[in-house]
């Protein structure tokens, strides 16, 4: 009867293991985490630039979140 | 003066441009722009462009600032330097202070350098803004502007 019960203990570790883990993946799945802004760079260096000239960079926003990342406002320091 | 995407898709790729004008400054420049987002964790994040800005001629300072007693003549002192590798001359043209302060530009290294001496005319107190403008054979730079600032007071009565 124990040896019986030592063999089927490990199977229903794992069933209790993965019932534990089930709930966790479905709140996962479920909630939303909303947009996340990822900058590709946060500074430019032009090096030598002649006065007068205009210079100008585009910087690279990726939005790696599940929902519409909104720009709201770039407001020069 | 920036331009910008506004909405961005999940998984999308934006722009945020920021462009810089970089007349009148001279040296290294450092300029930044805060962006704010809807990203519930990092809803702002700063951007920086840097850019070290040649000119033909260096002024040294750019203004001049006459600032003490107005019963002493006060002297502020301007560096011109040719950043070229050719020969510079530079003559006085406008100068709108006339009763207020005085200058004299010297030659410090032919060609190359010079300094113009500015001095306060001692007289009441008084505040001003005026400019000199310095004319060049530089094409480059045909005319410069130096700018001054006066802020003398009065003498202190004990």
């Amino acid at each position: 009867m124990r040896r019986g019960f030592r063999k089927v203990l490990p199977f229903f570790c794992l069933i209790g293991a993965l019932l534990l883990l089930l709930p966790c993946g479905a709140i996962g799945a479920d909630q939303p985490t909303g947009p996340k802004m990822v900058m590709k760079e946060l500074e430019h260096d032009f090096k030598e630039v002649k006065e007068g000239e205009v210079i100008e960079h585009v910087f690279q926003v990726l939005n790696q979140g599940d929902q519409v990342l909104e720009i709201r406002e770039v407001r020069p320091g | 003066m920036p331009s910008f995407d506004r909405a961005i898709p999940p998984g999308g790729e934006g722009k945020i441009t920021l462009q810089v004008k970089t007349d009148g400054f001279q040296g290294p420049i450092d300029k930044s722009a805060v962006v704010t987002s809807n990203d519930p964790v990092n809803r702002q994040i700063t951007l920086r462009v840097k850019a070290v800005v040649q000119v033909p001629i260096l002024l040294t300072p750019k203004y001049v600032y006459l600032s003490g007693s107005s019963e002493q003549a006060v002297t502020r002192v301007v560096e011109i330097k040719a950043e070229l590798d050719k020969p510079l001359e530079i003559t006085p043209g406008e100068f709108n202070l006339e009763q207020k302060v005085s200058f004299k530009v010297e030659e410090i290294e032919k060609g190359r350098k010079y300094r113009v001496r500015f001095e306060s005319i001692p007289g009441p107190a008084q505040t001003y803004q005026g400019f000199l403008k310095i004319k060049t054979n530089y094409t480059e730079k045909p005319e410069m502007t130096i700018w001054i600032r006066g802020r003398l007071s009065g003498g202190q009565k004990g």
